[in-house]
Order: C-alpha cells, then structure tokens, then sequence
C-alpha cells in the first residue's frame, strides 16, 4: 500500500468531516459527524464541569468479530 | 451529504492522480488490513487520523486521534471545560487547632493522635464531619479532668482563639498598607516599566531570533506563497503503523522514505523550522498553522497576507472547499504539533488571539 494513497485517504476524510458529510465505507463501516451540545459532567469527588460544545466523529459498523476461536 | 465508496473513490483518484483500478484496490488493501490486524487482537492505527479496533463485544471500533478530533470541532477551539463547583477539600486546617490546644497535655495528645488517623484514612472525606470530630472528643475527654478547671480552660481556649484571630487581623492590615504604600512609591517612582508591559508591541515579540527574518520576507512573501504552490503534500507527512499489543510490530506498514521534498531555496540562515514569525519554510508544510482570516475572493487574503508578512509573521494562504463555496484562508505561522500552534496564540495580538482556529497545513 502506497503511503501516498494513506495521506490522501487521510485528506478526504478530513475534509468530508469537516463538511458534516457522512462517508459510508462498504466493508468497513459508517463515519459521521455529530454535534454535541454543551453539558455538565460530575465527578465523584463532588467536582462539576461544563464541558464545551463539540463536533465529533463517530463510527458505526456491521463487522463482527467472535472470539470464540 | 453522504459520500459512498464510489464517490470517495472518485476523491481519491483526484487527489492522487492514481487509476480508478488502482485507488479501488488500495482501498480494499486498506480495509482488508485494518480488519485482519483487528481480527488478531491488534489495533491498527492511521497516525494523526484514529485507530481501528474490536472491543470486547466484538464490535468494531474507531477512536479519532486527537489531531483528527480537533480538526473536525475547530469552530470550539479554545473553548475548555468551566469548573462549576470544586472538588471537595479533604485538607482541614488543623495546625491552629493544634496551637490552641497547647495549653493541655492531654487535649493535644488525643488531637494530635487524631489528626493522625484522618490523614491516614480516605482522601476525601467531607470537611464537616473531620472539623466537628475533634471538638466532640473535647468533650468526651472533659470528664476524666476535674470539672471546673475544665469549664475555665474551654472558656479561656474560646478566648485564646479571639485573642490570636484579632493579632493576626491586625497584621493582615499593617501588611496590607505597608506594601500598598510600598507600591505606590515604586510605581510613582518610575512608571515606565509599566507602560511597557501594556504596549501590544511587546506582545508582538516573541520569537527575537525569528524577527532578524523579517526582511527578507518582506519582498519575497508573495513568492514564498507561490512556491508552496509546488510543494507536494506531506511528503514527510504521516505514515501508518500497527500498534501491537504483544506482538512485535512485525506489521508496519512499509513507508515510502518520504520521498525527498523537491528541494526548495529555503534562503533563511538560522531560522527554526517551525515558528510564528519568519519566512515560511517548505519543509514546516506539514504541521499546523493557526488561521486568522477566511475570504471568499483570493484578493482579498493575498493583501491581508501581505499584511501579516509585512508585520513579520509567516503568513500562508490556502484554499479550502467550505459548503461547496471555496474559502480563501489566511494563517500564520507553522507549527510542528497542535499543541505548539495553541501556545502561540498567546503571543498573537488583539483580536487575533481570541478569534482564530487551527489547521493542518494544506498548500492546493
């Protein structure tokens, strides 16, 4: 595989995150971008936290894998 | 918008110049081999683009490297988490107590014990119950002593803690207006060191070494953008690696050698590769830079590059397709991780300090 293919890949997928587009990899799987609204995180030790809002990637897939054998 | 293998095949053969064949097999390449090392218990991971893995469920899995992440949330950048209510203080100030309680043998020895047990025991206890434990066994121990001396000594003890508070008070105060007497002399003095510290002058200066650059790049900033232009991309840019568990990375992927950069006349004597003031450099196009200015018409982000160049920055201009529009940004300098590109920021004047986001390099 040619390292010149790699950072293409890298490339397009960046720049199609960026534009909130959806890229369905037949055999591999689903990326998206999600908005996640602001919210407040507590901690056990009593501690509160506003967590920023954030865009995220997230992944979905068909591909199983059993560990039986 | 949804993009389908057919369509990110028809992205990669633009990028690449490669055959639709070619990007079709490598692809296959590409996900055979993510799913085969995480079939074997490995996580294979795409350096600065994420990791691939099955959890324990099975499932296959995509965890964003850090880079990939902040790219994609760059409208938040800067924005960090706001503690809304501390954690609770497990420390309780027990010297004090301990000071006052001199006075008695036996009330020391039972404290001091006591202090001993609580910072022994969980770190987080609530202060309430470690401040009022002490007191109780004031009380407790009170009737092994004769009562009225008892009585006397907690009065006296009540009174003690006055005493000392009200020294301390007064202290605090002296303190107080001796060094605010103190720093009005100073400042009345000479006032010059702080009109320095407000000039954004010196905000400007950051890297000394980096300004000696400065002139050079003043005529040739327009040529340094033009010569990006014939840069490849990340040339020595990221590569993929298998990250085993056990195994000896016996399935690294065999890199390229970065084919060598088409040799550029990088004229500068001394100056560091990455940097935010300075000429750019060809060989820093493969790290971040922080962007300042986004236009729609090249024109515009020529002059307002022309500007920063002028000012002494490495100013890049580059084009990115935003919403099917192209967007013509401006960024300054050019940082080797995106740690160094948010240190910068700070050293960067109004506004362009509060109002920017960070991106990867990307000469069209």
């Amino acid at each position: 595989m040619e390292s010149k293919f790699i950072i293409a890949f890298k490339e397009v997928l960046r720049e199609q995150f960026i534009e909130q587009n959806t890229v369905e990899i037949e055999g591999l799987g689903q990326f998206e971008v999600k908005h996640r609204e602001q919210h407040q995180k507590k901690f056990e030790s009593g501690k509160v936290v506003l967590m920023p809002p954030a865009d995220v990637v997230e992944f979905k897939s068909n591909i199983k894998n059993s560990y039986e054998d | 918008m949804k993009i389908d293998k057919q369509k990110l095949v028809e992205l990669l053969v633009d990028k690449t110049s490669m055959g639709e064949e070619e990007v079709k097999s490598q692809l296959d390449q590409l996900i055979e081999r993510i799913i085969d090392a995480a079939k074997r218990g490995k996580a294979l991971e795409i350096r600065e683009f994420g990791l691939f893995y099955f959890d324990e469920a099975g499932e296959l899995k995509f965890d964003p490297s850090d880079e990939l992440s902040t790219e994609i949330s760059f409208k938040y950048a800067g924005m960090k988490p706001v503690e809304l209510k501390p954690e609770r203080d497990s420390s309780f100030p027990e010297a004090e107590e301990d000071d006052d309680l001199e006075d008695f043998d036996f009330l020391s020895d039972i404290t001091a014990d006591d202090s001993e047990v609580y910072a022994g025991t969980e770190e987080q206890q609530d202060v309430f119950t470690e401040d009022v434990k002490p007191a109780e066994k004031k009380k407790e121990t009170k009737p092994l002593s004769l009562k009225s001396p008892g009585l006397r000594a907690k009065k006296r003890s009540g009174s003690l803690i006055w005493v000392f508070a009200a020294i301390i008070g007064v202290a605090i105060l002296v303190l107080a207006y001796l060094y605010f007497i103190g720093s009005l002399a100073t400042s009345t003095q000479d006032a010059s060191p702080a009109v320095t510290q407000v000039d954004p002058e010196s905000l400007n200066r950051m890297d000394e070494e980096d300004q000696t650059q400065m002139t050079d790049e003043n005529v040739s900033g327009r040529q340094a953008e033009t010569e990006q232009d014939n840069v490849t991309n990340g040339t020595a840019g990221a590569e993929i690696e298998i990250e085993s568990s056990v195994e000896p990375p016996e399935d690294i992927i065999p890199t390229d050698p970065a084919e060598p950069a088409e040799e550029t006349d990088v004229s500068d004597i001394d100056q560091p590769l990455y940097g935010l003031r300075g000429s750019v450099t060809q060989e820093a196009n493969n790290g971040y830079s922080i962007v300042l200015h986004s236009f729609t018409e090249e024109e515009n982000a020529r002059s307002a590059s022309g500007n920063l160049t002028r000012q002494g920055y490495r100013a890049i201009v580059s084009s990115r397709t935003v919403a099917d529009q192209t967007m013509w940004r401006v960024s300054v300098g050019q940082f080797e991780t995106l740690q160094d590109a948010q240190r910068a920021i700070i050293n960067l004047p109004e506004p362009y300090n509060t109002q920017n986001f960070i991106h990867r390099i990307q000469i069209n």
